[in-house]
Order: structure tokens, then sequence, then C-alpha cells
């Protein structure tokens, strides 16, 4: 007899990964998908792939998923959402593509409460150009782009989205989480499922931010990737539950 | 038939409730306003989505989305925002989404002015944004005909599986005329079994237009070409007037048309031979029906509220045959009969 | 028949409604009508005008370069348009408002603005207009007009219908 300890959720295709070694994509694309298999939705989903390293995400989720033009992920999102109100709908989008090209439909999205799901990668740069400086490299950190480190001055501090997407009135609930262990992956994994079952009763617009790490554009090892989430990211961006339940906490 | 007394932009929003369009995404610009004001009460009111977006960008891509989950959905806009569309617009060639893009067109280029305009032709009819693709393209030159190409334009839509556009302009966006609509009309609706709406009993769809594989985008091209040759053979549209015996021959589309055909009726009245070809569809154009009548006229002019657009479509399909003359006007100035006919 | 009008004044006086009301009156009996405004930001401030042909034939060309009847409700675009009346145009002027007025047999005086605030309803000259031009030309019936003034201020509380329905009967009897 044997007894099947662990396998791949139905949520999840066998395509070999694409991702560098290290990245943190893969451990994100496998917590959303082991989400989707516990609430049994997958074959109420709709996923929007983002542009940047997680454009080819629907090689790997094995449930409907679109396209979007660079930064429209949550435009396209309310696009289907409103079409098909009864479906379950999540964009997954990374810092460039959320925080710099697409600020303005994240900023109007969360602010009418589309009820949809967002989940924010920031690992602080741009992989799949080439590891320019994005909208959350922090200050000093050197990228394609600021080669002697993101200047203040010049070119104004990292953008902190949770913290920003918390004054608006309409978000149900906004949590930063991390990736930089197996400890802070489970407590990932539980507010990725906070924010699929909060559109799933209906309540409206859930955000999660996810820090996560890019060992070949943060310009390290794996482990040393997992280190500088831990440790400066966290710094700049804490970890922490931003709102719950449609109410603002921690003020 | 009843009568109805409507501007051309409520003939376009009245064309698209009736053709069933189930999402409407818009963002303000004269001299389009009034579409998206009667979408923003209409809509609601049948239990379809509206929603005022952030930016043309962000109603284009909403557009994306409702597309891909299979509905029946449009946006509009005027020139300036329409250049913000295009974004959108290509992905949708690429992606092979149906949607239905209204441009009621003003003076540009830049902001320009809010006056009626023939000049964003070239953007329409030519692709646009960026990489091989065409749009279908329908000039409507009536608030009848706002009202019967916006709903012809879904149906196109969906056939092919691509963006159409309705080209008109701030005259017959404003201007008001007495419209027939289709009493209890049902829209003939076709199955989209590529559509997102969750993978139940199905594998899973996708909707995607990034083709990395090796060839991969070039065989996806070479499929979009075909179907664009199939609309080439079977989609033209045009209009004449007093052809049969004529020996000018003006085309002219949209408001332009209106014109020339005011112009003819007094040329005629002089004893002079003047006949319209009127393209309703710009692309594809009616290329081989100019040809072949360029062949049997002394000459050719085009008239256009623009620097001379669609006269070069219309050369190419003369060929050389007999003398293309041109009449037009810029920056939202409309051409008078009288220009036409000093030139006939 | 193919009757070319048009309507000016300044934004709030009234001219677009004026133009609304007319196409309105004819969409009964005109078996062809086009109805262009003026639009966007000239309203504001600059002159308002708008135009309508009714004709019996398909209209070809909806852009009027003459016109058969003209109302014009300030000194503006008396000055602006007075030259695209046709020879044998009825030109109507708000004489209240318009101070210098041509020695033109084809105008009519109507001191509407005047009229109308002395029936207590000062935003209804156009309509007092409006009454003098279906008494010069009748194109459209009385009927038609009325009905096509009572459908433009729909919802609105009966005295507010018949104070401009007050207008439109006083511009008939000036005329």
């Amino acid at each position: 007899m044997t007894k099947t300890l662990y396998k791949r959720p139905e949520a999840l295709t066998d395509a070999r990964t694409h991702y560098c070694p290290g990245c943190g994509h893969g451990i994100a694309h496998k917590l959303i998908a082991e989400v989707i298999d516990e609430l049994g939705i997958r074959e109420k989903t709709v996923a929007i792939a983002p542009v940047g390293c997680a454009v080819l995400a629907y090689n790997y989720w094995n449930f409907d998923c679109s396209e979007a033009a660079h930064g429209r992920a949550s435009a396209v999102a309310t696009g289907i959402k409103r079409a098909l109100p009864e479906k379950f709908v999540f964009a997954y989008q990374g810092d460039g593509d959320l925080a710099a090209i697409g600020t303005a439909e994240t900023i109007h999205t969360a602010n009418r409460g589309e009820n949809i799901c967002i989940i924010f990668v920031n690992n602080t740069v741009y992989g799949m150009t080439g590891g320019q400086m994005a909208p959350t490299t922090m200050i000093g950190q050197k990228t394609a782009t600021s080669p002697k480190g993101r200047d203040y001055h010049t070119m104004g501090p990292p953008i902190k989205v949770c913290e920003l997407l918390n004054t608006l009135e309409k978000p149900y609930y906004i949590e930063r989480v991390s990736l930089d262990s197996p400890a802070s992956i489970r407590k990932t994994k539980k507010a990725i499922k906070t924010a699929f079952e909060a559109q799933l009763a209906g309540k409206g617009y859930s955000f999660v931010e996810i820090l996560s790490p890019c060992p070949t554009y943060q310009h390290t090892t794996p482990i040393g990737a997992m280190d500088f989430v831990k440790g400066p990211m966290q710094e700049v961006f804490p970890v922490k539950l931003f709102r719950k339940d449609g109410g603002k906490i921690n003020e | 038939m009843k009568r109805i007394l409507m501007t051309g932009n409520d003939g376009i929003g009245k064309g698209a409730v009736d053709a069933g369009c189930d999402c409407y995404f818009g963002y303000p610009i004269t001299p389009q306003n009034e579409l998206t004001a009667y979408m923003s009460l209409h809509m609601p009111m049948n239990d379809r989505v509206f929603i005022q977006a952030e930016s043309e960008i962000a109603a284009v891509n909403m557009v994306y989305g409702a597309s891909a989950a299979g509905k029946r959905t449009m946006t509009s806009s005027s020139s300036p925002g329409l250049s913000l569309k295009l974004e959108g617009i290509s992905y949708m060639a690429g992606s092979e989404l149906p949607a239905v893009i209204v441009n009621v067109q003003r003076g540009g280029p830049g902001l320009g002015n809010i006056a009626p305009s023939q000049a964003d032709y070239f953007q329409a009819v030519k692709g646009g944004g960026h990489g091989d693709y065409n749009s279908i393209v329908l000039a409507p030159n009536s608030v009848q005909e706002m009202y019967d190409l916006t709903v012809l334009a879904f149906d196109l839509a969906d056939k092919y599986r691509m963006p159409v556009m309705v080209l008109s302009d701030g005259r017959i966006g404003q201007m008001m005329e007495p419209m027939t609509v289709k009493e209890n009309y049902k829209p003939t609706l076709i199955d989209k079994p590529w559509a997102l709406n969750g993978c139940k009993g199905r594998k899973p769809n996708k909707v995607w237009s990034l083709k990395l594989g090796d060839g991969e985008l070039e065989e996806h091209n070479i499929k979009l070409q075909a179907k664009y040759k199939e609309i080439k053979n079977q989609e033209v549209l045009f209009d004449e007037y007093m052809i049969d015996d004529c020996d000018t021959l003006l085309v002219a589309y949209g408001t332009s048309a209106r014109i020339a055909r005011g112009a003819i009726d007094i040329a005629r009245k002089k004893g002079q031979k003047v006949g319209l070809l009127r393209p309703i569809t710009l692309w594809p154009f009616p290329k081989d029906k100019i040809e072949e009548l360029s062949t049997k006229v002394n000459k050719i002019i085009t008239i256009e509220m623009s620097a001379g657009q669609m006269l070069e479509d219309v050369q190419l399909a003369v060929k050389g045959q007999c003398p293309v003359e041109f009449v037009g006007r810029m920056g939202g100035a409309i051409p008078t009969e009288q220009s036409i006919i000093e030139k006939i | 028949m193919n009757k070319s009008m048009l309507f000016a004044g300044t934004g709030g006086q009234g001219v677009v409604s004026l133009g609304k009301i007319v196409a309105t009156a004819a969409l009964k009996d005109v078996p062809y009508i086009t109805y262009y405004p003026s639009y966007g930001a000239e309203v504001r401030g600059g002159t308002a005008n708008c135009q309508i042909v009714l004709a019996e034939k398909e209209i070809a060309s909806p852009v009027s370069e003459v016109f058969d009847i003209i109302l014009l409700l300030n000194q503006a675009s008396l000055d602006k348009f007075i030259g695209q009346a046709s020879p044998t145009a009825t030109i109507i002027v708000n004489s209240t408002i318009c101070s210098k007025i041509p020695d033109d047999p084809r105008i009519i005086k109507i001191d509407a603005s005047k009229i109308a605030i002395d029936l207590n309803n000062p935003r209804g000259a156009n309509l007092v207009m409006l009454g003098a031009m279906a008494k010069l030309d009748t194109t459209l019936s009385v009927e038609n007009l009325e009905l096509a003034i009572k459908d433009k201020f729909k919802g609105k509380k009966d005295a507010v219908i018949a104070g401009n329905l007050q207008c439109f009967q006083k511009g008939q009897d000036l005329s």
C-alpha cells in the first residue's frame, strides 16, 4: 500500500518551468493553484496574466487565462468580471506592470471596488526586459537603468502600493506578505485564500502584495535573494495586514 | 415603421443596444459625448454593463476583457482618444477578439479642435496600431446609417473575431435626422467556444497574442492575412449615385459624400454628367469597382475633410487609367458644394 | 419643398431648443429632415446656432450655405449670418436686443425679448420668434409646432408649458 502524501495540484499543469532558479513566481503560482483546488473553483476561474516574466503563467495554470497589455490587467479583469459576475476572476501582476505603466488602472479598479483579486508580485526589478529599475526599486539599489543605484533626488523613492491603496475607501482586503521562509510562504497562501474567499462572498476588491526573490536581477544567489527579501526589502515594505473585512486596521 | 428623431451619436447607442451589446466602456471626449451619456442611461436600463473608465486606454482594455469573456462589447471616442485606444485594438486583432470601436472624428493633429474631420482615415484603414493587422472600417453618412452600420459592426466583429470600427465625424454625430429602428430585433448570436468563461467540461481556453515559439508568430500572421483576404472578397460595401452615364466620378464617404451628392444635384441641372461612388466599407476598400469605373470616366475627383488620405487608395485603385483630382479641407473645415462644382 | 433654416443667438437664448422643436414638429409630415447644431466650446458665450433642412426628397448635403428662413436673436448673430440669407429669405430679428439692424426689406423686426419679459417669461423670447415664423411661413402647421413645444417641455409644470405656448401665440399675433 502506498499513501499519497503530496501531489501536484489539479489547477497546475506539468509544464516545465521557464523561471530562473530561485525565482518566487513558481512558488506564488503553486500557492494560487493549491488555493483554487481547495476552494473547488478551477472550472469557474478566469485569470489574467501580466506583461513581464509571468506573462507565461497560463502555461502553468490549468484554467482559463487571458493575457493583458502591459499594465492593463486590472482593466481586463474588470471587463471579464463585469461581463461574467458569477465567475472567479483574478489578475497576477509584477511591480513594473502594476505600479508603473498600470498605476491608473490599479488605483481606479481598487477605487471602484471591483469584486476581483489582484496578486501583486513585488521583487523590486523588471525581470523579463533585463533587470531595469522598477517603481519599487529601493534607494541605492543597482539595476540596468540605475547603474549607480536608485537616486532619491532624481528618481524618487520606491512606491508602496499597499499603503497607497489603503487611502481609498472601497478595497475590502489589503495585505503584504513575503516568500522568504516556509512560515511566510504558509502565511502567503493564507492571504491568497482570504482574498479569494472575499471575492466568492461578493465582498469586493482584494489586494495581496507578495515580496518575492529574483536572484538574477537582485544580483545574488537564491539564498541571498531570500535574505534580501527578508532583510532590506521588508525594511522598506513592511509585511503587514493593512485592511480586512473592509476596514483599515492598525490606525 | 416608426420614425424617431435622433442625433447620430444617439443612433449609434441605440444601434449598439439593439445589436445586443452587453458591455460598454467609455471616456468623455467631444464630439461623441452624447453617445457615452446615452449608454450610461440605456445600458443599465437594459441590465447591461456601463463603466465610465479612467482613460481611453482603460476603456479599450475593459472591452478586451469583456470580449474575451464572450460578450458583445463596444467603446467609443474621438480622434485624440482613438490614438490611445490603438494599443487595445492591436491586441484584440492579435488575440482575435471581436469588438466595436467608434470614432466620431474631430480636427487634428494634436488636441486640434472639436469640429468634424475625416483626418483619421489612415489610422483607421491601415491598421493604426503596431503589427500587420486591419480592422473592418464602416463609414456611415446619415443618422440612419449610424444605427444600421453599428448593428452590422457587431455581426461582422463576431463573424471574423476582430475589431470593427465605425468611422464617423462630429457633423454626423451631432446631426439629428429621422430614423427607423429595428422593432423587436433579435440579434443572431454565434457560439464562441474560445471564450473565457470557466473550463467546466472542457480544456482551459486562453486568449493571447504572445507567440514566442520558432515560426509561431509568422504562422499566426499568415492565418490573420488569410482572414483579411476573405473579408476583402466578401464584405466590400459601397453606394452608387448616378454613375451609369457619368463622365466625371466623385469618390467620397461620410459627410463629404453628402456634400458631393448636393454638388451632383446642382451639376446635373446644368447638364453635367457627374456621379458618386461612396465607399461604405473603407476597409475593405471598393478598389475593384473604382478600377472598373476608372476606365469609363474622364476623371475622378476625391472629396475629403482631410489633406487627401483616401485619395491615395483611390489612386492605387485607378492605376493611372484616368486623372484623379482632389477637393479637401483640413482642420475641421468642410468642403463646399461650390468648390466641388468648380473642380467638375 | 426644400427649406433651409438657421436659428442663431447667444448661448442660453434657446436657439438649440428652437431647432429641436422645429425638427420634432416636422417629423410627422416632412419626409426628410436634418438638424445640425453648433456644439461644444462655442456654445458658451459665443454664438450658438443650429441649421435645419426640411425636404420632400432625400437631403443630399445637410450643409447649407444659404438659408430661406433665418431667426437672429442677438447682434453678433445678425452681423455674422445676414450675408447667408437667400434673396427671398424671411429674416426675423429680435429687435429688443439688436440695435444695428440694416435697412433690408427681407427683415422683420420682432420685439421678442420685451414681449417675453412682459409675459413674465423672459426665456420665452425664442418662442415669440418661432410664433412670428409660423405666421410668415406655413411649411409647418401651428398645431404640429404646438405639439412639439409641449413635447419639449414634457414633464415640466403646466404653468411652464402654458407660458411658453403663450409666447408662441403672441409671436403669431404680431406678424
